[in-house]
């Protein structure tokens, strides 16, 4: 057999396998734990529960992106023990799939997403989301987000965000925005810059087709706010995608 | 003031401001895709033009139209009375 075929056999499996799953487990995860968090709510408080919460998503993001697609789609971490047990930060990442919010299920923290509308459109999860306190950078004005981001992040929440706005469909690093770039420095926090590499195509944008293949994700070293708290925010957004797409240049070389 | 000079004024806001190297700055340039300015940039560059060349830009509808760095050229040159400004 040729080597497209194996490669066009193995993507039948993947999908016939995957989608289902995922189903499964998206409708199967609130229902089994929809009951527990209304106990949890009304005995342990909000702030225990939405951290059960993100908790429970994390996990789901993990099962969705390591164990459905196995062994069709490998992870593969790099420096994940780095800054792990250090307070909240912001984490930026570049952002290639929709696949990349379910990535972030790997980092061993408690997390809010920020992320674009239609993801809170999505039957279960987009509901999931906004409970959980997932920030809608396109609907929110810029003052309610850093006011509500700054709070999370006194909370020891960390706020993770893709600040190319929307998916490249070449590879190329997009312009960055700078909105949580400026929360970070009015929050007095560290930036995390995180590279993924080889997600482009689990499913490439505009198609839900995934392909086999494996997804590096490089946690890089953190940017401490004191080397960048009297920076512009633009210089601070540039300094960041410039790390980025140094360390996207040395994956992919 | 002549077109050169608001060139020149205009550009230092930019190295100034965001730090970007002046060979970047050419009027072909797009201050969203190419420059990397966001939504939020913009409003600091708004009060950093207003400050150099001392006029009141903010509350001006035409700001909305800006795509180009040769179009802030032209709007500050029409500010200023000028006439239009040639590309650079």
């Amino acid at each position: 057999m040729r080597r497209e075929e194996i490669f066009h056999l193995k993507k039948i499996l993947l999908n016939l396998i995957f989608y289902p799953s995922f189903v499964l487990v998206t409708v199967l995860m609130p229902a089994i734990t929809i009951f527990p968090m209304v106990l949890f709510r009304l005995t342990l408080g909000t702030r225990k529960t939405l951290y059960i919460l993100r908790t429970l998503i994390r996990c789901y993001g993990s099962i969705v992106v390591r164990i459905l697609p196995f062994p069709f789609v490998r992870v593969e971490y790099e420096d994940f023990e780095r800054d792990k047990n250090r307070g909240a930060c912001v984490f930026v990442c570049n952002h290639r799939s929709s696949s990349d919010a379910f990535l972030m299920g790997c980092l061993h923290r408690e997390v809010v997403q920020v992320v674009n509308n239609w993801p809170f459109k999505i039957p279960v999860i987009g509901m999931i989301g906004r409970l959980a306190g997932y920030l809608s950078v396109r609907t929110m004005p810029f003052e309610e987000f850093q006011r509500t981001s700054c709070k999370l992040l006194r909370e020891g929440v960390s706020v993770v965000a893709f600040p190319e706005g929307s998916r490249s469909r070449d590879k190329t690093l997009h312009q960055f925005n700078g909105a949580v770039f400026r929360v970070a420095q009015a929050a007095e926090v560290p930036i995390i810059p995180i590279c993924l590499s080889g997600n482009q195509d689990i499913p490439p944008k505009g198609s839900g087709v995934l392909n086999p293949g494996t997804i590096k994700i490089h946690k890089l070293p953190a940017l401490e706010w004191e080397s960048f708290k009297d920076l512009t925010p633009f210089v601070v957004k540039n300094k960041v995608r410039a790390v980025i797409q140094e360390e996207l240049e040395r994956l992919e070389a | 003031m002549d077109e050169v000079e608001i060139k020149k004024l205009v550009d230092e806001v930019f190295v100034e401001a965001f730090e970007i190297e002046p060979e970047r700055l050419r009027s072909e340039m797009r201050i969203f895709e190419d420059l990397g300015i966001d939504s939020l940039d913009i409003v600091d560059l708004v009060v950093a033009l207003q400050k150099k060349f001392k006029i009141q830009i903010r509350d001006d509808e035409r700001v909305r139209k800006i795509r180009t760095l040769g179009d802030i050229y032209n709007f500050i040159l029409t500010l200023k009375g000028e006439t239009h400004f040639s590309e650079v």
